[in-house]
């Protein structure tokens, strides 16, 4: 599998569990990369934070399940989370047909400085390529 | 072979059957105590007192007969991983693999994780004599009849990744213990359900001992994988996890949940009349109608091969309610398998499914009228 196959727009930053992250002012939206998706396969559910919880960067923010396998949704950043979409956990096969409009949520920043940490398109696809030639 | 390296050497935890909340408590805390990098990959075997599981998301009342249980003291709990509901008997033996992602020969995907360790699975239930082989997605089969099943979850840089193993199964106290989208406890359940799934008795004639499959399921991951096999114990901090966890997992907060995030489900049946004999489909679907949780295809039309119906329940299990998705899920089954059903095609399963489907929703409707009526 090669890193070229998957699309990262230059606009996004991204983390290391395959979730893109836009920032819009003080908040930013996320969601899952169309490669994360290829790797945790369709999502049947969706379960995220409600508006108000406060989310702690790298941390499990929500689960979601594909199959018999039940992932986590980590946030990128840490927060409160201000708006849910509630179309995406109603329907999640729309991830899978759009996987960069369909935002999770929205969380409003609490500390700026952490969006650092997070990968630019390139740094992301030599992280992966890295990843992929060690799991080869 | 992947490359001998501390990832590559797993501790082996074997304990003496325990209850079902103990092993799911523990479940939890050998994934925290994992991702924490407190220790090393770990293999753990798992025996239950009689018990049913249902699924992280699952509404326990929905897939339980609760009384029934409550009165013959089988334990109910909840897996901290997805998927249905199971009945452990008290011969059932499962296994699970706690690891970090990076471990080397693990896929990243999902998919091809699932194959690789089924097909591990498979290979040692060899040894002992037994045709198995992985069933895409994740369930290792004997002639279309099913053996084990599997499933994970994650946490950080860590997965869990378990498999049931059927070793004496009693369908008939399965079928008293989950509240299946069958018809009453009928003969035909109980053939209709023997056609689906077997277990090692049945297929060796005796129980081997359980030291034996043990040892054929590490020879299967060794072989498969080139990973060695250490006997170890819970540390100290697990143990003391342990007893933090516990009381959580034994609580009905936990097993029958207060959580609005469950998925409830609805069951429907249909009849549908196809040139070649009539086709019957019994199915449980999430009440938002968006995915087939669980079918059972049946009626008086002659399938050959004979698992040919198995494998297309299997193929459409999780499939989301899509009629365009439906139609090319199983247009692409009968394309890709020689499956052959006088006087039946695979349009006539489509309007069988849809059909299904169309009562799931009127019966939907129906329940939020009466609910609004008695509102007002």
């Amino acid at each position: 599998m090669s890193v070229n196959k998957w699309k990262f727009p230059e606009d996004l930053l991204y983390d290391t569990h395959y979730q893109w992250i836009k920032r819009v002012g003080d908040k930013v939206l996320f969601g899952l990369t169309p490669y994360g998706l290829n790797i945790t396969g369709d999502i049947l559910y969706l379960v995220l934070p409600t508006a108000g919880t406060a989310v702690e960067v790298g941390g499990t923010c929500g689960s979601l399940e594909a199959g018999k396998w039940v992932g986590r949704v980590y946030a990128p950043v840490s927060g409160l989370v201000t708006k849910v979409n509630d179309m995406v956990t109603a329907s999640p096969a729309l991830i899978s047909q759009s996987p960069y409009n369909c935002w999770f949520a929205e969380i409003e920043l609490s500390h700026c400085a952490e969006l650092e940490g997070l990968m630019s398109a390139s740094a992301i696809q030599a992280w992966l390529a890295e990843e992929m030639e060690a799991n080869a | 072979m992947p490359s001998k390296d501390k990832n590559t050497v797993f501790r082996v935890l074997d304990s003496a059957p325990r209850t079902a909340a103990e092993h799911m408590a523990l479940d939890k805390v050998i994934m925290n105590a994992h991702s924490q990098g407190l220790i090393p990959n770990t293999m753990r075997f798992l025996q239950f007192k009689p018990c049913v599981l249902v699924g992280l998301h699952q509404n326990t009342f929905l897939e339980v007969n609760v009384p029934y249980c409550q009165q013959q003291g089988i334990d109910i709990n909840r897996r901290i991983t997805g998927g249905g509901s199971l009945y452990w008997g008290p011969m059932e033996l499962g296994w699970e693999i706690y690891a970090a992602k990076n471990t080397p020969g693990i896929p990243r995907k999902i998919e091809s994780m699932y194959k690789l360790l089924c097909e591990a699975m498979a290979l040692g239930l060899k040894t002992l004599g037994l045709a198995a082989a992985y069933r895409p997605v994740n369930d290792i089969e004997i002639g279309g009849r099913k053996i084990a099943g599997t499933g994970g979850t994650e946490l950080a840089d860590s997965f869990v990744f378990q498999c049931s193993i059927l070793v004496d199964f009693d369908i008939d106290e399965m079928l008293r213990v989950l509240q299946f989208p069958l018809e009453k406890l009928s003969d035909k359940a109980v053939t209709s359900m023997r056609e689906r799934v077997t277990s090692i008795r049945e297929q060796i004639g005796y129980v081997p001992e359980h030291s034996k499959i043990k040892s054929a399921i590490l020879t299967g991951l060794r072989e498969a994988l080139g990973y060695d096999f250490c006997p170890g114990e819970l540390i100290t901090e697990e143990t003391d996890l342990l007893n933090e966890y516990l009381p959580y997992f034994q609580s009905n907060d936990w097993i029958y949940g207060k959580d609005s995030t469950f998925i409830n489900t609805i069951d429907c049946i249909a009849n549908y009349k196809a040139p070649g004999g009539l086709i019957r489909i019994q199915m449980r679907l999430d009440a938002g109608i968006r995915v087939i949780k669980y079918l059972i295809i049946s009626g008086d039309f002659f399938a050959y091969p004979a698992r040919a119906i198995n494998d297309l329940e299997t193929t459409l299990k999780n499939t989301p309610i899509d009629e365009q998705h439906i139609i090319a899920t199983i247009n692409s089954f009968f394309a890709n398998n020689p499956v052959e059903i006088p006087g039946i095609a695979a349009e006539h399963f489509i309007n069988a499914i849809l059909l299904a489907i169309e009562q799931a929703k009127a019966k939907t409707t129906e329940v939020n009228y009466e609910k609004n009526k008695r509102t007002l």
